[in-house]
């Protein structure tokens, strides 16, 4: 099995498959990091004219107030504990700030690494894993090569499942790709690493209105680790179904076409989530997974970090029996 | 094991069709047998299901001894086939193809791909990328990669196809010592009789989806058609079919033809001349598969 | 061997990051759940409040100023006077501050409808107000000649809001003073009359609303400020400092016939 997923993932490679990955990957980050740095200097302009002060970079005084405005509040005995959960948080990142002179307007790498997952998981991220797994079984089909290895003395459920091996391991890799150049060209572009810097979760929703009253801090680098965690599972769920599309079509350009559409397509059908109660179990809605620990308000009742990772893990387990039955049983005409 | 590959009463339908209705037959070891039809006769989608491309709607496939569908790895382990075109992974080079099938089975000594490389007459070009072959040298890494295993069984579809004059001849030499000195056993399909005759010691011939005769090339009859010239034919009709057994057949006022063997040709012409038929001109010509079809069906034609 | 390399590089990898992976997801799943196991009420949007019984205490509401942005202590005026009432009747009194940076008019009116903060209107002794200024300032944005309109409307709208905010909290609390806090001039120059006109008026405007109901006090900034916003205006150029808002705290003492407090350099 070992040697089956070794072929795998030299084919990929000297399809140069990953090569392009790579290349779409690292334009698209250096553009976002770009982006940030330029919109940088006008957000500063931005608060500068909304605070009425003059020099922007004169944060450390606003953050000085703010943080004793806080503090006060920590102090009043009429605020309720849960409702000081919020301020206490706030406060812990404000004295961060502070205390290592850190501007909280700026980017830093990991800021930037967390925002760059943040936003692509949803949709470009799967994008870039249906055009590594698009092609897994129909392209062979189509360059007829799948005769080659199907009349080898091998099961054919083995093949199959080096190929699934075989993409878990690449879909790690794109991730690894992923925090490599983010990293590296916001470090370029920003300079600080700022891994320790302390980052809000906790959030939830209860009626529809963001509860705040169990949030915490925890440092960057371990925000980052689940974020990225939460991106490989997310590229697994979609390699799987993408796997599963091109074992029953057999055309690699409606392979990779269909899953594209039904992923576009799908997430317009987020907007249904409350009232038909259906469509939360689509896999398209469900995909924003970093949102529930980011706290950035996409949250919807009903949804949560482990109703998602669940109808997800059953989107791929599914995805993953049709594969194998149809692939097992499929007749090879062409 | 005597039999490496047998067939019993297997069909195929497609979408309720029926593709290949019941076919049976026997291969048996170190010979080289021959699978001749029309194009479209179904001869491709049975070599599928002996490989296991296709699954058969009924019947069963068994090389040496192995169902295919209960006992896939054993059965194939004894296998190495060309299916149609030997497509293999164009951006990889040559050596690269062998080595990736190889990892397949890793009993298949390293130093095999070597030997099979030479065998084939690859060494040259083995490190290029496939995409660069031409038509010919992809045939080539194809024989290569499916004898690389030393199968019992060696299953070729239609093995000469886009090979030039001298690429055939080469092709026939190579077949011809792997059945000699190495006893393999061959299996090729092919739609020209011609080759068939020349290679195959035995043939099953399929039409329509159906075996419509199997038998030792030789005695197919020597694929000859005797076209005698006379001035009396019913006459020469007649004394073919009294003296001889043979049903002839007019073709013109003056000619008549007959499919027959060299050796009872003297014996015919010798009692034409003695007779007063008036024998002016006999020729002979190489018997066409529509010939041979039209012989085994009693006119019943290909399309 | 490029191909030996790959699939290290590749196996490596997948083996590195499958145990991130893991601690990864099962951090976020474990956070998850914790959070959804704590008991919690619902943050509040910052228009409701969250009131807990209060009784005789102070109550202040409105913008950033009675907040006491820009005071190094934090205290800003409303500190300042809950210590000097507290020093003079010497037993503790309890502050309750609604105020919100940057509110304008309209928002202090749909927060006081909120009933909650009906219900410590009720229960306070003395309502300190700081308002407007949010409302005044969008006027900079307004293009030069059309200011004078866009003055008059916005005046006009503010009256009538500042007249029914006054009116609820009457109708809730018949008896404790409600102090308002007037608007100063970032720019007391003779050149800028426009601004200074508009300060004035604004300011007349709102004394007038408030004489019309009972026990209501404007304490005005205006002149407190005019000779001394060196001394008075914070870094950020916009609201006091502490020696700003002590000057307030104490001029509204006075008012309200408090002696006044120790503080150094007074002016």
């Amino acid at each position: 099995m070992v040697k089956l997923i070794e072929n795998e993932i030299i084919k990929t490679f000297y399809k140069k498959r990953i090569h392009v990955i790579a290349g779409i990957l690292l334009v698209l980050i250096a553009l976002f990091a770009y982006g940030e740095h330029y919109t940088l200097t006008r957000t500063q302009d931005r608060v500068a004219e909304q605070l009425g002060i003059e020099n922007a970079e004169d944060w450390k005084n606003i953050i000085g107030q703010q943080l004793l405005d806080l503090e006060r509040r920590l102090d009043n005995p009429y605020i309720p504990d849960e409702g000081k959960a919020s301020i206490r948080v706030r406060a812990e990142q404000l004295r961060f700030y502070l205390d290592n002179d850190v501007s909280p307007i700026g980017s830093t790498a990991a800021r930037f690494m967390g925002q760059f997952i943040e936003q692509s998981i949803f949709l470009f991220l799967p994008l870039l894993i249906i055009l590594l797994a698009g092609d897994m079984v129909s392209g062979e089909v189509n360059a007829g090569t799948v005769k080659l290895i199907l009349t080898r003395p091998v099961k054919r459920w083995r093949i199959l499942m080096a190929k699934l091996l075989a993409l878990s391991m690449l879909e790690m890799f794109v991730i690894f790709m992923m925090a490599l150049f983010s990293y590296g060209i916001a470090m370029v572009v920003f300079g600080y690493s700022g891994f320790n810097e302390p980052v809000i979760t906790g959030f939830r929703v209860v009626e529809s209105q963001l509860d705040t009253s169990a949030v915490k801090t925890i440092p960057q680098w371990q925000y980052l680790m689940m974020s990225y965690a939460i991106g490989y599972f997310v590229a697994f769920v979609i390699g799987s179904l993408s796997l599963m599309v091109s074992v029953i079509v057999r055309s690699t350009s409606a392979s990779i076409g269909i899953m594209m559409s039904t992923l576009i397509g799908g997430s317009f059908l987020s907007f249904f989530i409350s009232d038909w109660k259906l469509t939360r179990y689509l896999f398209t809605v469900n995909l924003n997974l970093t949102s529930y620990i980011s706290g950035s308000f996409q949250i919807v009742e009903g949804l949560s970090m482990s109703f998602s990772t669940l109808v997800l893990l059953g989107w791929a387990l599914g995805a993953i029996s049709i594969a194998f039955l149809v692939f097992t049983q499929k007749d090879i005409l062409a | 094991m005597d039999t490496v590959l047998s067939l019993k009463h297997v069909s195929k339908k497609i979408k309720g069709r029926p593709i290949i209705k019941d076919i049976s037959f026997t291969v048996k070891k170190g010979q080289i047998y021959g699978f001749l039809g029309p194009n479209g006769a179904g001869k491709t989608m049975t070599l599928r299901m002996i490989v296991g491309l296709i699954r058969p709607t009924s019947g069963t496939v068994e090389i040496c001894g192995h169902n295919t569908r209960k006992d896939f790895v054993s059965a194939m382990s004894n296998v190495g086939c060309i299916i149609e075109n030997p497509e293999l992974y164009e951006y990889l080079s040559g050596m690269d193809n062998l080595e990736l099938l190889r990892k397949m089975e890793p009993e298949i000594p390293k130093s095999r791909i070597d030997e099979v490389v030479d065998l084939v007459g690859l060494t040259h070009r083995i490190q290029d990328k496939v995409g660069t072959y031409s038509l010919g040298m992809k045939q080539r890494l194809g024989i290569a990669q499916a004898l690389m295993k030393k199968p019992e069984l060696l299953i070729l579809d239609e093995p000469t196809n886009g090979l030039d004059p001298a690429g055939i001849k080469e092709f026939r030499s190579l077949v011809k010592s792997l059945s000699k000195d190495q006893g393999m056993t061959i299996f090729i399909s092919s739609h020209l009789l011609s080759e068939i005759q020349m290679i195959c010691d035995e043939v099953a011939i399929i039409l329509h989806g159906k075996i419509i005769k199997t038998s030792k090339v030789e005695d197919l009859s020597t694929g000859q058609k005797i076209t005698w010239q006379v001035t009396d034919v019913p006459q020469a009709l007649k004394l073919l079919k009294d003296d001889f057994g043979i049903e002839a057949v007019k073709d013109t006022d003056e000619t008549l033809s007959a499919f027959t063997d060299d050796f009872r040709l003297t014996a015919i012409n010798t009692a034409m001349m003695s007779s007063e038929i008036g024998l002016k001109y006999v020729s002979r010509q190489q018997k066409s598969l529509e010939d041979l079809f039209m012989e085994l069906t009693g006119g019943e034609t290909i399309g | 061997m490029m191909k030996k390399w790959i699939w290290y590089t590749v196996s490596t990898i997948f083996i590195l990051g499958i145990s991130i992976f893991a601690y990864g997801f099962g951090q976020a799943i474990s956070i998850g759940i914790e959070v959804n196991q704590a008991p919690g009420i619902v943050q509040p949007a910052p228009e409701m409040t969250v009131e807990p019984q209060m009784v005789d205490g102070v109550l202040a509401m409105g913008d950033s100023l009675a907040r006491g942005t820009g005071d190094e202590t934090g205290e800003g005026f409303v500190g300042y006077v809950v210590r000097g009432l507290e020093s003079s009747n010497g037993e503790p009194l309890p502050l309750y501050n609604i105020a919100v940076e940057g509110l304008g008019t309209q928002a202090l009116l749909s927060q006081i409808n909120d009933p909650q903060t009906r219900e410590g209107i009720r229960s306070s002794s003395l309502i300190l107000i700081s308002i407007g200024g949010n409302d005044l300032r969008a006027i900079e944005r307004v293009e030069s000649t059309q200011r004078s309109q866009y003055f008059k409307d916005a005046l006009d709208i503010y009256i009538g809001q500042l007249g029914e905010i006054i009116g609820i909290i009457r109708a809730e609390n018949k008896g404790a003073p409600i102090v308002f806090i007037g608007l100063y001039n970032l720019d007391y120059s003779p050149s800028n009359q426009e601004r200074s006109e508009y300060l004035i008026e604004w300011n007349q405007s709102t004394q007038k609303v408030l004489e019309s109901f009972e026990g209501t006090l404007f304490t005005p900034t205006y002149d407190l400020f005019k000779l001394n916003l060196e001394d008075y205006i914070s870094a950020d150029g916009l609201h006091p400092n502490s020696k700003g808002y002590a000057a307030i705290g104490d001029r509204i003492l006075r008012n309200l016939g408090i002696g006044k407090m120790n503080m150094p350099n007074q002016y």
